[in-house]
């Protein structure tokens, strides 16, 4: 059964729409705890659960995947708190260095050394984009939707992920200044 | 290694949600779930039932729309519109409106006066002689108007204006209704290119017809007009939130089977008075959306949708101002055109209507707008209109 007919059942039967909390909550929470992080992500995941829950009606039968909707929910929830955000990310150019990640593939070592030393400079780029441009970058970046589920989340046009995804690159390339994220080899001490 | 690839070692993949807060969560959702079950609205134990006049002028004037279409029944199964999307099944057009009924009845009165800014648009064609054809699907008594163009058609323009108008939530000894507002045509525009060039071809008048005889430039906007205070426009106070009661208070003030207005409607639509008293009660209810009454009323009203045969539901439309509504239409067998309004999902308010073609009609391919009504804005405030001086 696709996410829409389960949300057209909800409108009789609310209680259908546990179904899409069971199928969705996980991935949203971790979208937005690489976002806000963790303790802030733990309240707004659930209040994207109980917005879509009150939102249904304005649900689009036509669109058979609820994954953008919610997405786009959990973006407009993050922008109420945009300066928890900032602080969240700038929190993160001051301290920003390699992370434990699972597996040690030669080529996952080498992103992670790169990340670590560009980190504060992108941390710093990221707080300072435009809300618009960071919400599009960060749902192709990090929540890994096509161009089209993003204009749909967001509810803007096709182009306007375009160039609103093209602004914010620039953005963050022209951020890491002299750092060539395609050279950086290893981390640099002190 | 790539930007997005740096974004994402920098803000790592996170582990799953722990299960106190996945359980957290749930628990809210659920909580919530449940509060949707309750009926929003309680039994209304209110005074006596008066006719409610302004509903009935209401729905007198978008009876009007709603024949507009004209057709006789064709044989053609109820339509769906080509410029909508896909509307519900029968059941689901009715559990939306449960739903909405729902989320209408928790809305807020937040001020005294309702006020909004609405902007209308008609379509009008002009024909040999710079003569323009008002409402030209009407055009015959409303008998059955032709697919193609009218004879010596030139051009068509939309017509524009805006009404800016405050309604009054009642109170005390005060029934609610209309305490002022504004009007200005906004000048005609062109609705194609090709229309644009029709008229370029027609010598470029820059008055358009009879129509506008006393508007110095049909294409400028025109004085804004103080419209005067109305006062008793209907008795919102006594319209009931009971669904059965609403119904029959709407249900009384309807024109009857013998009525001349029906007689009419029956002649120039072929239309029996059960399809027509529908129309009226869709109209009715739907006009009380419109109007400054309590939430537990407005939810009433869509619950009295609900019960309206034919009624079709469709989410997610957005009219040409950018808002994203649900249109609600009847449609009935060899339609012409749909008439339909748009309702907000978010608290159950009229965004707006429109009527558009769904066959060829009068050379406008499906999907042509021949009327529409955008609201610009509106909220409550407790300021009063502004009466100038």
């Amino acid at each position: 059964m696709t996410d829409a007919r389960v949300i057209e059942k909800s409108w009789a039967d609310p209680e259908q729409f546990a179904a899409i909390f069971d199928h969705y909550f996980s991935q949203i929470h971790r979208y937005l705890a690489r976002r806000v992080g963790g303790k802030l992500a733990d309240d707004l995941a659930a209040d994207v659960f109980t917005a879509a829950f009150a939102q249904r009606t304005r649900y689009d039968l036509d669109q058979d995947c609820a994954r953008p909707w919610l997405y786009g929910i959990a973006t407009n929830l993050v922008g109420a708190q945009r300066r928890r955000e900032q602080r969240y990310y700038r929190a993160l150019a001051r301290t920003a260095a390699v992370r434990p990640t699972h597996g040690d593939e030669e080529e996952r070592l080498t992103d992670r050394l790169s990340a670590a030393a560009a980190g504060p400079a992108l941390a710093a780029a990221l707080a300072t984009l435009s809300p618009g441009d960071r919400d599009v970058l960060l749902l192709v970046a990090l929540a890994e939707l096509s161009y089209p589920e993003v204009a749909a989340a967001l509810g803007i046009p096709y182009g306007t992920v375009c160039s609103r995804l093209s602004r914010a690159r620039r953005h963050v390339r022209g951020a890491l200044g002299d750092i060539n994220p395609t050279q950086v080899k290893e981390p640099t001490d002190g | 290694m790539d930007e997005l690839t740096l974004i994402r070692e920098l803000l790592p993949d996170a582990p799953p949600p722990a299960g106190p807060v996945a359980a957290a969560a749930r628990d809210r959702l659920d909580t919530a779930m449940r509060g949707r079950r309750r009926p929003p609205w309680r039994p209304w134990r209110g005074r006596p039932v008066l006719l409610v006049t302004g509903v009935l002028a209401a729905a007198a004037a978008l009876l009007g729309v709603t024949l507009l279409p004209g057709g006789r029944p064709a044989g053609r199964a109820h339509g769906q519109a080509p410029g909508l999307p896909r509307s519900l099944t029968a059941s689901g057009a009715r559990q939306y409106l449960l739903a909405m009924a729902g989320t209408a009845g928790q809305a807020k009165i937040t001020g005294r006066y309702w006020c909004s800014v609405v902007r209308q648009g008609s379509r009008e064609m002009v024909v040999t002689g710079n003569k323009e054809i008002s409402v030209p699907w009407l055009d015959g008594g409303g008998r059955n108007p032709s697919a193609a163009r009218p004879a010596g058609f030139q051009y068509s323009v939309i017509a524009r204006s805006q009404s800016e108008d405050c309604l009054e939530a009642p109170h005390g000894s005060w029934p609610g209704g209309t305490v002022g507002g504004y009007y200005q045509p906004l000048g005609a525009q062109f609705p194609t290119a090709a229309d644009r060039a029709g008229w370029r071809r027609a010598g470029s008048p820059t008055r358009v017809g009879a129509w506008y005889a006393n508007q110095p430039d049909s294409f400028q906007p025109g004085p804004r007009v103080w419209t005067g205070q109305k006062t008793g426009w209907s008795d919102y106070a006594t319209l009931s939130a009971g669904p059965a009661k609403l119904r029959k208070q709407l249900a009384a003030g309807l024109p009857g089977p013998a009525s001349a207005e029906i007689k009419m409607a029956e002649r120039s639509t072929g239309w029996s008075y059960p399809v027509l008293r529908n129309d009226m009660l869709f109209y009715a209810a739907v006009g009380v959306m419109g109007d400054p009454v309590r939430p537990a009323v407005r939810a009433a009203a869509y619950r009295v949708l609900a019960s309206v045969p034919g009624v079709q539901v469709k989410p997610g439309i957005r009219d040409s101002t950018g808002q994203l509504g649900t249109a609600v239409w009847l449609s009935h067998p060899g339609d012409r055109a749909v008439d339909y309004e748009l309702i907000d999902p978010a608290n159950g308010y009229l965004l707006g209507d429109a009527s558009i073609t769904v066959t060829p009609l009068l050379g406008l391919p499906p999907g042509s707008v021949l009327t529409y009504n955008e609201r610009v804005s509106s909220g409550w405030t407790n300021t009063a209109p502004h009466k100038p001086s």
